[in-house]
């Protein structure tokens, strides 16, 4: 069975997606992949449990057998962070990862949010882990520098003993693009190991859902169901953006306009935001001739209790996590990434290190 | 850069700073409110700013108490395609203490789009009696002169030379006129209803008391015409300057530079 590692340099790197993008692509060798994550980092209530939304995403999307307190077996906060409470936690991972593995033919193991040790964390530090599960290591790296990722990645690499094979320095800034390929591609080349792979930022990637907005401000759809996978990119009360028959918008002070992508352009996403959904705020129903216009033209349109304050603030403050409905995050991806040829080039390394 | 903007990627301090200008200062005063940390009496905080880094629009709104419906004062602005212009989208001022009147909702509680998608007759008419104009769930507060000042200095400190807006119902385009404003679009609409409304000519004839929007007398006022037109009486008469009814003048100020239109004169509220 094969194993990979998916650790992570910061929060918020993107390590979701490349622990679903990699998921993905040794399933599209007719792999059987199974999913481990020792610590949930990511938690949700779930049926009065605490899960973790990643072991959710990954069994829901890879249709995976087993339990998700299997699958994700421990809460750090339900535990003291004592030595006796430390050696329960081991035995349970490793309990738990003998039932994982079983009829796999690929393991994809994730760390928690950050591979650096910080004395007073939660988890047992990912090194330990890679150890103790002997995995090959993909690092998840959010862009800040060149030298920093080149830092991280060497530092790491030293710290797990060569056991870093893949690198994803993601989110990296358009302007940033030429400066990163030219400084980090040839070194990490030269040197032979990891490979490297890099993502720039994308508006897709960065984007949310209507959906995702009228989920965290508890909205309810007046129209635009069938269209509620728009991508929404930044927010606006300015009538500016509303033309021809939403001028009649103009009317309306309690509204927030989203602008984004529509779900068919995705394929395109050179062209300029549009709008792609609107917010009434204040709990006032609208007339119908509002509904009855943004039905025509098919833009989702949403009322919220909150007021224009109050869900701003709440689509600012909550960070969504990608669940299955994400695909096209994860498609999309996969192509920054450099589509058949990065899977290929993943694929054949890992073959090669587990060849023997 | 449009100036808006460009103010709202500055810090919070900065930013809500700047759009403190635009707030009249008698509200502060009379509202108790803390001119420079907002706060009331209780330390609560009663203004709140809308203004997010990327968006081309701010929102500001005091209200009495947080838990209120309606505004004391609620203002948005935003820029237009050229820097040198500012568009006033909304000013709403509403005296907390004077009764509401549910004109903005039908019976049914839908917004009525200031009488566009529908209208409330029986509030409309108790808000007539009132002296309210149309529009209006509440008695103003009479600071359309200190809000405009407010905003012509906020002006002068960025270098925007002119203020643009529409006027949505007749009594606003009338007082807009009063405090120096013209038209890009509209007048000759606005000529053409002062002068159907003379006596005699077929738009006073119109005012028979059919409905309670069309008193006679009405003629007389500015806030009497609104209502008759908010009735729609522009479309009951057959005239190529008012086919279609009302619609919303374009109406814009040079900054400093105050214009003597006046499309009803010797016009009392």
């Amino acid at each position: 069975m094969k194993k990979i590692f998916i650790s992570s340099t910061g929060v918020r790197s993107g390590q979701s997606l490349a622990v679903w993008c990699v998921g993905e692509m040794l399933r599209s060798q007719g792999l059987r992949v199974g999913f481990f994550k020792p610590f949930v980092t990511r938690p949700v209530s779930h049926n009065g449990r605490i899960i973790d939304k990643d072991a959710l995403l990954m069994k829901e999307y890879f249709d995976l057998p087993e339990e998700l307190s299997i699958l994700c077996p421990v809460v750090p906060e339900e535990v003291p962070g004592d030595e006796v409470a430390r050696e329960e936690q081991l035995m349970r991972i490793e309990e738990c990862y003998e039932k994982v593995q079983k009829e796999k033919d690929a393991l994809i193991i994730m760390g928690s949010e950050k591979i650096f040790y910080e004395p007073d964390s939660p988890y047992l530090p990912d090194g330990v882990l890679v150890n103790r599960f002997n995995a090959p290591v993909l690092l998840v790296d959010k862009f800040q520098n060149e030298n920093m990722s080149m830092y991280s990645v060497l530092a790491i690499d030293s710290f797990l003993k060569d056991k870093v094979k893949f690198v994803f320095v993601n989110q990296i800034p358009l302007e940033s693009v030429d400066a990163a390929y030219n400084k980090l591609v040839p070194f990490f080349q030269k040197r032979g190991t990891p490979m490297i792979f890099l993502v720039p930022q994308d508006r897709i990637l960065t984007s949310l859902t209507v959906r995702n907005i009228v989920d965290i401000i508890q909205g309810e759809v007046l129209t635009g169901e069938n269209r509620l996978e728009n991508l929404v990119e930044s927010t606006s009360i300015s009538s500016s953006h509303l033309k021809g028959s939403l001028h009649l918008f103009r009317r309306i002070y309690n509204k927030i306009i989203l602008l984004g992508l529509e779900t068919d352009a995705l394929n395109t996403p050179l062209i300029s935001s549009k709008v792609t959904g609107i917010l009434l705020t204040g709990g006032r129903r609208p007339a119908p001739i509002i509904v009855n216009t943004c039905g025509d033209l098919g833009i989702p349109l949403a009322v919220t209790p909150f007021d224009t304050f109050v869900t701003m603030e709440k689509i600012q403050k909550q960070q969504t996590h990608i669940t299955y409905k994400d695909v096209y995050k994860l498609k999309r991806f996969v192509q920054l990434l450099g589509g058949d040829e990065a899977i290929q080039k993943i694929v054949t390394q890992l073959d090669e290190i587990y060849k023997f | 850069m449009s100036w808006i903007f460009k103010i709202n990627h500055l810090s919070d301090v900065e930013k809500e700073g700047l759009y403190r200008i635009l707030i009249p200062p008698s509200i502060f005063h009379r509202f108790h409110i803390h001119p420079i940390l907002f706060l009331n009496e209780k330390r609560e905080r009663l203004v709140r700013f809308y203004c997010p880094p990327k968006d081309n629009a701010t929102l500001i709104e005091i209200k009495q108490d947080l838990i209120d419906q309606d505004s004391i004062f609620f203002v948005q602005v935003s820029d237009t395609n050229d820097r040198t212009q500012i568009r006033l989208d909304f000013i709403i001022v509403n005296d907390p203490h004077s009764e509401r009147f549910n004109t903005d909702v039908d019976t049914l509680g839908k917004d009525t789009l200031f009488g566009r998608a529908n209208r409330n007759i029986t509030e409309e008419i108790r808000a007539l009696q009132a002296g309210l104009a149309p529009g209006q769930v509440k008695h103003g507060l009479r600071l359309t002169g200190d809000f405009l000042q407010c905003l012509e200095h906020f002006c002068r400190i960025l270098g925007i030379k002119s203020i643009l807006l529409d006027g949505l119902f007749y009594h606003n385009a009338i007082i807009y006129e009063k405090y120096g404003f013209s038209y890009f679009e509209g007048f000759k609409m606005m000529r053409r209803i002062n002068e159907l409304f003379q006596p005699g000519s077929i738009l006073c004839e119109k005012l028979d008391g059919s409905t309670p929007f069309r008193q006679i007398g009405f003629h007389k006022t500015i806030r009497g015409r609104s209502w008759a037109i908010h009735d729609g009486i522009l479309r009951d008469v057959d005239d190529e300057l008012i086919e279609g009814g009302w619609s919303s003048p374009k109406m814009y100020k040079m900054v400093d530079k105050t214009r003597q239109i006046c499309s009803f004169s010797d016009a009392s509220f």
